[in-house]
């Protein structure tokens, strides 16, 4: 007799894994050690609600997109966030990044909410375009001086499980009225980005 | 002869992929230790030796890609690649301890980071040949970094040398034979994204490397 196990049984391993993973992390932040770098990279995108929702409403939107939108993100996002990185660092005038930002999370929960499903390629040009305020504004804040590979690993990393999380919250889809509940979620997340832009304005 | 387990579904079918997450855990949850004891500890030049691509993301990242792609290649490139970059890591290294100097900047290895990790990405085919060239030249870049840090006053060469190889050799072993094995549909996309997260670190570093003066 064969048995077919879910995914899910699979994949609870690594997920007990990546949850104690953050403990290691905190624990370490305070010596100096080789891996230090790492841990303060893998920290930064974590401190930024902007940052966080904007990853989660990415990765949930993919999963209510469905296939292929859910794995081709993943593998994609991080290159558009990366050129943004390029940007930032060189200091390329880019406007409105603060802004960009804050309305990527508006656009993104709304999309959710919405239950808007454009064709792949709009999707990711809408994500792409986004990705690189993202990027451009960590970008500019990446250090230069030692440890700078151990701190991008970290700092791309974290990004990346922001964004596979979401694709983990987006897999309420298959619960019943899941799909609600997701756009629920997508609502949440719009409202969040429209408290932080009229932040942003009123200031 | 019917198996009357009662385990949970975790330890059925998959039970190889549970030690080589605990596994994975272990390394991860050790891992703060090694990178303290670095420091000032002297732990001898084979451990050294072992230790050094473990601990420094910009010679960890390049094999991993290697790995990776050799993995997704499969047939002859998944043994081939492998031992061409572990015998041009050791000639490196060889090369750098007689204090031959073939001049590899950081630049250079984080480039490479950047095309191994793309290629594992798109999951990209290159002609044999070619495939061959770029991991003997990666391979002989990560080589001679081993030989860089300031800090190692390296007494035992040979022991160094067989450490970073055994060390360098089981990261391969390890990735390349779980890659080839597993094909199911989300490691095959996990693969590509790990490969993708070491392309954008590349990126990023490589135009810290030539950005402005921070």
């Amino acid at each position: 007799m064969t048995v077919q196990y879910s995914w899910a049984s699979r994949a609870l391993p690594v997920l007990v894994l990546l949850m104690v993973l953050p403990t290691v992390a905190f624990a370490h932040t305070e010596g100096g050690a080789a891996g230090a770098g790492f841990l303060t990279g893998f920290l930064h995108p974590l401190k930024g609600l902007d940052h966080v929702l904007a990853m989660l409403a990415v990765g949930m939107w993919g999963a209510q997109l469905g296939n292929p939108a859910i794995w081709v993100l993943p593998v994609a996002f991080p290159q558009v966030m990366a050129l943004g990185g390029v940007a930032g660092i060189l200091g390329l005038p880019l406007v409105g990044v603060e802004l960009g930002v804050t309305v990527s999370v508006l656009v993104l929960g709304s999309m959710i909410a919405l239950d808007r499903r454009p064709p792949l390629w709009a999707a990711f040009l809408i994500v792409s375009f986004f990705a690189v305020f993202h990027g451009y504004a960590h970008g500019a804040e990446l250090p230069g001086k030692t440890g700078a590979v151990a701190y991008s690993a970290g700092f791309v990393s974290a990004t990346g499980l922001i964004h596979l999380t979401g694709i983990g919250i987006g897999f309420v889809v298959k619960l019943p009225h899941g799909a609600k509940l997701l756009r629920a979620g997508g609502c949440a997340i719009a409202a969040a980005g429209l408290f932080l832009a009229g932040q942003l304005l009123v200031r | 002869m019917i198996r009357t387990s009662t385990a949970p579904p975790c330890f059925g079918r998959s039970s190889r992929a549970i030690p080589a997450a605990f596994a994975a855990g272990v390394v991860i949850w050790l891992h703060p230790a090694p990178a303290l004891a670095h420091g000032s500890l002297a732990v001898g030049d084979f451990y050294s030796g072992m230790l050094h691509p473990l601990l420094h993301f910009e010679t960890l990242l390049p094999t991993l890609a290697l790995a990776l792609w050799s993995g997704q290649l499969g047939g002859p490139h998944s043994w081939r690649l492998p031992l061409a970059f572990l015998g041009a890591v050791l000639v490196g290294t060889v090369a750098g301890i007689l204090e031959v100097d073939l001049y590899v900047g950081s630049a250079s290895l984080r480039l490479s980071m950047l095309v191994l990790g793309l290629l594992v990405a798109v999951q990209g085919k290159l002609p044999a040949a070619l495939a061959l060239t770029m991991a003997l030249i990666f391979g002989l870049f990560e080589g001679q970094t081993h030989t860089y840090d300031p800090e190692a006053k390296i007494e035992r060469p040979l022991l160094f040398i067989a450490g970073v190889g055994s060390s360098i050799g089981l990261i391969l072993f390890h990735i390349v034979t779980r890659v080839v094995r597993y094909r199911a549909f989300w490691v095959q996309t996990a693969v590509r994204v790990v490969g993708s997260w070491i392309a954008a670190t590349g990126l990023l570093v490589l135009a810290l490397k030539w950005g402005v003066d921070k």
